[in-house]
């Protein structure tokens, strides 16, 4: 199983592979007729998905200063003070970097081009479809690149 | 049509078809790397690929390399057939490691920046290339880092669905960037300096501003402002060329701002000048200088403002005109003498382009020779095809001038006329208004003349030198070094050259003369030196640079005679011998 960081697959599977094979396969995506080729890259999106998923959902302590905690010297701080001093930092970097809201409109994000994918592979595509859908993954790539990169310390 | 090629390094485009097919598709290119069994055919192709990954397979594991890089970029630089590398895309971020089963590089990040060393060695490698960086990562975070490495400018692999298309943004870059020959075959060639100047005329080629081309007499200016006209906005509209010196300094504000009736003896009727005939087009100004001083301050309001008064006339003519002008001379020269006004010099040199001598292009020469000679055969109804053989070639090849193309032009135009049925073009056909170069003087090879001394006096040579202006930018000024080095080495050979001509004894029986070093020393010095003096003085000339050296010594007998006679002479060197006998 490869480790691999949401950025990286960000980069390596959306931008690299998906965003363009959309964008230059749109005209075929809007009228799909069972093109086996075009199809198979299509259900590519189905091999990442849950590792968007899995990803966003460990996102919002990925990028949290708690983890600072687990590391010297503040490991050596009391385990009783470790706990509330790790609530504290957690929540004020939630409410400072809005992360929470910002993952829960990237999991809305991977639910419409989930959709979009289903859509065009169940329905044969339709005008337009491959245009919403690179848009889609477009806003989707994008809102992930605009996500903490590293540890924020406050 | 010829298709510019672009060169793509890219990890992921380099290596995977899939891929490379879809960005091909995206950016309308036909792919011809040569590793793709099954290339997918593109419909009215923009440009012609080739694709590198920048990196090294070996062993399941994949390794970033610039050096394969600059390989790919060498291979083109030119190609075989003279023709270069129109562009280079570049990417940003290069992920290495093992590959893992799907046949993608695993266990190390990607290198974010391994694209900016690749730019850094392409830049200082082959300066003049090209390069635009093409990445996913937003323009934003990365444009500052990259130009100042010298890239031209930076696409979004995606971009925003409702703007331009990926193929237009690739084709408004190429045509800023690109080393792209005359797509309508009127101005030929395809050397390095002939294309960078058709790239700045593209650049200058807004339809708006004024535009000076200067260029020794047979450089093709007219032809470079009509492409101008064609390859600007305004190309829809009239182009007008109009040459000062076929017109009287009286006649000339009326032929150029019109007249109304009554404005002077004879004007029966208003009539509108040139700028108003060229409104929403291209007008161009052969020989700028001669424009008479009394007309000079009212052209440079209209330049300026782009607004005219006919002679006699009060109202203001508002208009839309691109303006092209052109000189073969000195204008500071001109200023300095009276001649002309420093203020409209300072205005309309703010966008120059300089014309290359054909002597300094001489690789263009077999394709606008055939291009002429073709031409002059069905003007002259004389026979076609004709071939050109290969020591006729060598003279065309071998000669300095001075007079450009028109001087090539009218060789080849009186070979055409007096052998009109001939199949071949022999060097008995070449009469040449002055004797190829390397037929003078000596038949010893000697240092290729880059101006003569009509186009800039040695003057106006050391005045340019010295008022040299080195802009401050960053991309310009990186890695000239070892080039400005080895120019000034070549300079210095070059007048070394010239001074040891000039000073060869004459004797009878002895066609090439004697080296005479102690003379062509003084004659340089402007004094009599010592014979000691004048062997230090050409050695010092001479070991400017050492790779340069080595070059000449190989390439010019006549200088690898003198270095050898300087070296008998004086084999230490000076300087280290006093210090040692200070010591």
């Amino acid at each position: 199983m490869r480790v691999i960081s949401l950025r990286q697959l960000n980069h390596d599977f959306l931008k690299n592979r998906y965003l363009t094979f959309v964008f230059a396969r749109q005209e075929i995506i809007n009228k799909l007729d069972n093109n086996e080729e075009i199809l198979k890259r299509l259900l590519e999106w189905r091999d990442n998905k849950n590792a968007f998923s899995d990803l966003l959902n460990s996102a919002e302590r990925a990028f949290s200063p708690l983890l600072l905690l687990a590391q010297s010297p503040l490991s050596s701080l009391p385990e009783e003070d470790k706990e509330w001093i790790g609530l504290f930092i957690h929540e004020l970097y939630c409410a400072r970097t809005g992360i929470r809201e910002k993952i829960a409109i990237l999991k809305e994000k991977i639910f419409k081009v989930d959709n979009l994918v289903t859509e065009i592979v169940d329905g044969g595509g339709r005008q337009d479809a491959g245009k919403r859908l690179y848009q889609a993954c477009q806003e989707l790539s994008n809102g992930i690149s605009a996500l903490p990169s590293e540890i924020m310390v406050l | 049509m010829n298709l510019p090629k672009i060169l793509i390094i890219d990890d992921q485009f380099g290596q995977y078809l899939d891929a490379r097919r879809d960005l091909s598709a995206m950016f309308s290119l036909s792919d011809e790397t040569g590793d793709d069994s099954q290339p997918e055919p593109v419909n009215n192709p923009l440009a012609r690929a080739t694709f590198c990954s920048g990196q090294l397979n070996s062993n399941f594991f994949v390794e970033n390399s610039a050096p394969v890089a600059l390989e790919a970029a060498k291979k083109g630089w030119p190609f075989s057939d003279g023709s270069r590398w129109a562009l280079v895309l570049l990417d940003l971020r290069f992920v290495s490691g093992k590959l893992d089963i799907d046949g993608k590089p695993v266990g190390r990040s990607g290198d974010d920046d391994f694209g900016l060393k690749i730019l850094e060695g392409l830049r200082i490698s082959f300066p003049d290339l090209p390069i635009v960086i093409l990445s996913s990562r937003e323009r934003t975070g990365v444009i500052e880092d990259c130009r100042k490495l010298g890239a031209s400018d930076f696409i979004q692999r995606h971009p925003a669905i409702e703007g331009s298309s990926p193929r237009e943004i690739l084709a408004s870059k190429l045509h800023e960037f690109g080393l792209l020959e005359d797509q309508r075959k009127i101005i030929v060639g395809r050397s390095l300096s002939l294309l960078k100047a058709l790239a700045s005329a593209r650049r200058a080629a807004t339809g708006e501003g004024n535009i000076l081309l200067r260029g020794e007499t047979g450089t093709g200016k007219e032809l470079f402002a009509r492409y101008i006209h064609d390859v600007s906005p305004k190309s829809n509209g009239p182009y007008n060329p109009f040459e000062t010196s076929h017109i009287s300094d009286t006649l000339m504000e009326a032929t150029l701002f019109g007249h109304e009736r009554g404005a002077f003896t004879g004007a029966i009727s208003s009539e509108s000048g040139i700028f108003e005939a060229t409104n929403e087009g291209t007008l161009f100004i052969d020989e700028l200088s001669d424009i008479p001083m009394s007309v000079q301050s009212k052209f440079l309001r209209s330049i300026e403002s782009r607004r005219i008064k006919r002679l006699g006339g009060k109202k203001e003519i508002t208009l839309d005109v691109q303006i092209v002008l052109a000189t073969n001379k000195n204008l500071d020269k001109s200023v300095t003498a009276g001649g002309f006004r420093q203020d409209l010099l300072n205005r309309v040199r703010a966008y120059t382009i300089t014309l290359p001598p054909l002597r300094e292009r001489k690789e263009d020469i077999p394709l606008i020779a055939s291009h002429l000679l073709e031409n002059l055969c069905k003007e002259n109804s004389a026979r076609w095809p004709r071939k050109i053989l290969p020591e006729t070639m060598e003279l065309l090849i071998g000669n300095d001038w001075p007079d450009n193309v028109r001087g090539l032009r009218n060789v080849l135009e009186r070979a055409v006329k007096n052998n009109k049925d001939s199949e071949l073009l022999v060097p008995p056909d070449l009469k040449f208004e002055s004797q190829p170069h390397h037929m003078l003087v000596t038949k010893q090879k000697s240092l290729p003349r880059t101006n003569t001394s009509k186009d800039i006096s040695l003057d106006d040579l050391i005045k340019e030198i010295t008022n040299f202006h080195f802009p401050n930018d960053y991309s310009i000024l990186q890695g000239r070094l070892p080039s400005l080095q080895q120019a000034i080495a070549r300079l210095f050979a070059n007048y070394l050259s010239s001074a040891i001509e000039i000073s060869k004894k004459r004797r009878p029986g002895a066609i090439d003369g004697e080296l005479n070093l102690t003379g062509a020393a003084s004659c340089m010095m402007g004094k009599q030196l010592r014979t000691p003096k004048a062997a230090d003085l050409i050695k010092k000339l001479l070991q400017q640079d050492k790779a340069v050296l080595e070059e000449l010594l190989q390439e010019y007998p006549v200088l690898h005679k003198a270095y050898e006679e300087v070296l008998r002479r004086r084999p230490k060197d000076p300087n280290k011998t006093k210090s040692s006998k200070r010591g």
